[in-house]
């Protein structure tokens, strides 16, 4: 009896300590982002009864005696807010913050560009912190803070350029958009230039052997651009950039829900560029920079998440009209088109452009993928005397299913189609040249395939593996096998090791992809039908990540080795005034090396320093040639400091080049030759940024020592001479520019 | 009479039990470990904790040393607010410590035997 008075007593105890308490949690609320408040004070109205949340933002209070369940929260900088708890076991109060605290200044706590300690392959992303330091105007220019990827001037007067990877031509890198191939044949000569870094959400650089999910392309490497995310980019966003040589900038973004249920959600952006005033500071004659006029406008639309079951939507639409005129400075467009007395390049086009994918998740582990996109581009330009119109169609369907095994492993496996039709007009309105290769060119792409590759998480994912291949069938050239692999090992979560190793072929798109062609006096003589380009890469990195105190940092190093089985490049040595377009079957190979120290200190401070070692060449009749314009040696220096509340931002970052290897000009007479190699010279650049709530103001300077490279045309004084060349450009040639330029912003 | 004693006192505190505290939803305070996988740096389980206690219903969220990338969390959650499905899909759905724009992070799930 004794014993069951002491269990009711004890029942009862509890009964009554399980009433006199409540507990709750504290949360702070600014625009979509809510905290907990550790410290926050909560107590009952009109009680001196009070509790302070613990580091977790849970408080408790006690319950007696109380008689108004109302609870009083309070924190500094946001609004007090009562709250009535009757018949709660538990209370979750979420106070808002006062608006004269709200958008102060953006404070973003990440890095900027970074090595993925996800991805299996060696990947670089570049983040809008990292673009924003710099005016990233165009996708060319997205790149000057970093080692990876080195931009590369193709045509001067027009200013087309690409993106080189691993010394190798930009042709041999895979350039996707939201994982689409839409950079090819037309729209690879001057596509990159068409996405303004405004739309850009990131960057993913991965060096060496990639995926086969994106296709059979991709040799040297991939730069895959994300654009802005309709569900979490900026409501609103404008950009306006003005530079020394008067080319203006404007771009707007605006992004939001769709629709009751807010599961659609779409990005308008808007992108303009004004011409420059002409310029020709080396007196040379010829504009310095070609006058741009360009439009785009790009839609992207999200549906769900393809994470969760069901359907998830992703599309883009996008229209790009662009006009460069560029050439001499008395050359107009629209009276010296096809000139023999002015010299002048004009190139227009229009290309609208679409891709989807679509995504029905049916359980955690099983999901189907379809995914398509397309583009027409029509072209119609002028290199000096030579017209040339173009016109494109591309298309490309995958379908694949992924399926999660064993909870842990991944299969994709699928079929695709790639789709091509170039058709391409040239013509000579001077026939002194005795140029001979006039006419009309297709080129073709029908490209049936079926791919897999698995990803293996072994050793609670210390190891993980993808392997995979692909098969495609080339319409003329038959079958083509692409197997690829990939490996990382997680030796401990400060040491990284990768490896890879695969194959990669493309078909030649020739004078779209070699525009230099068009614009030369050479004739081209054509010795064979060119096959597809083949390669081979492989390459390991280390990646070594450390944190001490303030300072933390990341040392990697990386080397990878390209080796053509089939390559194509006009052949310019074996006639000074002929360009020889033929297969190479012979070695040739790239070796690059890259190490690299990103360190961050005290949060404020960022360094990254890198150093790149290029060995490009082929064997031909025994003789080893080094590729042009590629340095042996080169490094990088960038250096960003911002003030605590990131007002203040200011940005540096030089580039040095060693001495690169130039096409052999010793065939031509004297006045028409050029050094065999260029000369070292080193750029800097610098940037300020100035942040005041939604508002960023940025001025900077590029190429601050006025680095141009001397007489970078040959025959410059006569641009219709058999010898006029624009092929020999390696470094600077429009001299220091100064610019300035505004973002506005509304999250 | 020791019975009948016992039956009456028994009752009466199982009522003062049942009618102590005012009507209230049930609620109990519960905890849950969760393996958690794919982490590669040292920001990866406080980033994890940080997202877990920024959630309503989380009291407190502890975890042990990465071995092997992989962490053992412990989680003390109110059953009335939140629960174990809802908690793996915060971490899972949780950014990557250095690249933002991926979710990393794996909830290790016990094999059910059929």
């Amino acid at each position: 009896m004794r014993k069951l008075i002491a269990i009711c007593f004890l029942l009862l105890s509890s009964a009554v300590d399980a009433q006199t308490m409540l507990k709750g949690k504290l949360f702070g609320q600014s625009g979509a982002d809510k905290e907990i408040l550790p410290g926050g004070k909560a107590g009952w109205i009109g009680s001196a009864n009070a509790a302070i949340a613990n580091e977790n933002g849970v408080f408790e209070l006690p319950m007696d005696g109380v008689t108004d369940m109302r609870i009083v929260a309070v924190y500094d900088g946001y609004f007090t807010d009562t709250v009535s708890v009757a018949g709660k076991a538990y209370i979750s109060i979420t106070l808002r913050k006062k608006t004269r605290e709200l958008g102060g200044v953006t404070i973003t706590d990440r890095k900027g560009a970074y090595i993925s300690g996800i991805a299996v392959g060696q990947t670089e992303i570049i983040n809008q912190r990292e673009l924003s330091k710099a005016a990233c105007c165009d996708l060319a220019g997205c790149f000057g803070t970093q080692a990876s990827v080195q931009p590369q001037t193709t045509n001067v007067v027009t200013n087309a350029q690409e993106l080189r990877i691993l010394g190798l031509s930009g042709v041999y890198n895979q350039v996707l958009l939201d994982g689409f191939p839409m950079i090819q044949g037309l729209s690879y000569t001057y596509g990159i230039s068409t996405y303004p870094g405004t739309v850009v959400d990131n960057i993913f650089v991965s060096k060496g052997t990639t995926s086969v999910l994106q296709g059979y392309e991709s040799i040297s490497g991939q730069i895959n651009l994300v654009t802005r995310q309709p569900e979490k980019t900026d409501r609103l966003f404008v950009n306006g950039y003005i530079n020394s040589f008067g080319e203006m900038h404007t771009n707007a973004n605006v992004a939001g829900p769709i629709g009751k249920g807010k599961k659609w959600h779409s990005l308008l952006a808007l992108h303009m560029v004004q011409p420059a005033r002409k310029t020709d500071g080396n007196d040379d004659g010829f504009l310095d920079l070609p006058l741009l006029t360009r439009y785009m406008a790009y839609n992207k639309w999200t549906y769900g998440n393809d994470r969760e079951k069901g359907l998830a939507l992703q599309a883009g639409l996008r229209i790009v009209n662009e006009k460069r005129i560029g050439g001499q400075t008395g050359y107009k467009a629209a009276e010296d088109e096809g000139s023999s007395v002015v010299y002048g390049q004009t190139v227009r086009y229009t290309q609208p452009e679409a891709y989807a994918k679509a995504t029905y998740r049916l359980s955690d582990d099983h999901a189907v993928v379809l995914a398509a996109s397309g583009f027409y581009h029509d072209q119609d330009s002028w290199f000096g005397t030579t017209s040339y119109k173009a016109k494109q169609q591309s298309g490309y369907l995958n379908l694949q299913h992924e399926w999660l095994w064993r909870e842990k492993h991944q299969l994709k496996y699928g079929v695709s189609y790639r789709y091509q039709e170039l058709n391409e007009d040239i013509a000579f309105t001077d026939t002194t040249l005795l140029r001979t290769y006039d006419g009309h060119y297709l080129t073709q792409l029908r490209v049936p395939g079926a791919f897999a590759e698995n990803t293996f998480h072994w050793a609670d994912d210390k190891v993980t593996l993808i392997t995979g291949a692909r098969a495609d069938h080339h319409q003329v050239w038959g079958w083509y096998v692409t197997p690829r692999a990939m490996v990382k090992y997680s030796i401990n979560p400060t040491n990284t090791l990768r490896a890879s190793a695969g194959r990669g072929w493309r078909q030649v798109n020739l004078f779209s992809e070699q525009v230099n062609l068009l614009a030369s006096s050479r004739d081209i003589v054509f010795q064979e039908t060119l096959r597809p380009e083949a390669a081979w890469n492989w390459g390991l990195s280390h990646v070594y990540r450390f944190s001490i105190k303030e300072v933390s940092g990341t040392l990697s190093g990386d080397f990878y080795s390209t080796h053509f089985t089939n390559q194509f490049f006009p052949d310019y040595n074996a006639d000074p005034v002929k360009a020889t377009i033929r297969n190479f079957y012979g070695v040739s190979r790239s070796n690059g090396l890259q190490v690299e120290a990103s360190l961050s200190f005290f949060r404020q401070v960022e360094l990254r320093v890198a150093y790149n070692y290029l060995d490009v060449y082929r064997i031909e009749n025994g003789t080893r040639v080094t590729l042009p314009f590629n340095a042996r040696h080169r490094a990088m220096g960038a250096l960003s400091y911002h003030t605590k509340n990131n007002r203040w931002q200011g940005d540096v970052n030089t580039h040095w080049f060693d001495r690169m290897s130039l096409p052999d000009t010793r065939k031509n007479p004297l006045p028409y030759q050029r050094p065999l190699y260029s000369t070292p010279y080193i750029t800097f650049n610098a940037q300020v940024t100035f942040r005041w709530k939604t508002l960023e103001v940025y001025a900077g300077c590029e190429n601050i020592a006025n680095y141009r490279q001397p007489n970078p045309i040959i025959s410059v004084n006569d641009p219709f001479s058999r010898y006029f060349d624009l092929s020999s450009v390696w470094g600077p040639t429009r001299g220091r520019e100064l610019y300035m330029g505004v973002r506005f912003s509304v999250k | 009479m020791n019975k009948i004693l016992t039956c009456i006192i028994a009752g009466i505190a199982a009522m003062c039990v049942a009618f102590a505290a005012p009507a209230q939803t049930t609620d109990s305070v519960k905890k849950l470990e969760i393996k958690v996988s794919n982490l590669h740096c040292n920001n990866d389980m406080p980033t994890i904790k940080k997202r877990l206690l920024n959630q309503d219903g989380i009291d407190e969220v502890t975890f042990t040393d990465i071995a092997s990338e992989c962490s053992l969390f412990t989680i003390t959650y109110h059953s009335s607010v939140t629960g174990q499905p809802q908690i793996e899909k915060v971490i899972e759905s949780t950014p990557g410590c250095d690249d933002k724009s991926s979710t990393p992070y794996k909830v290790k799930r016990k094999k059910v035997k059929s």
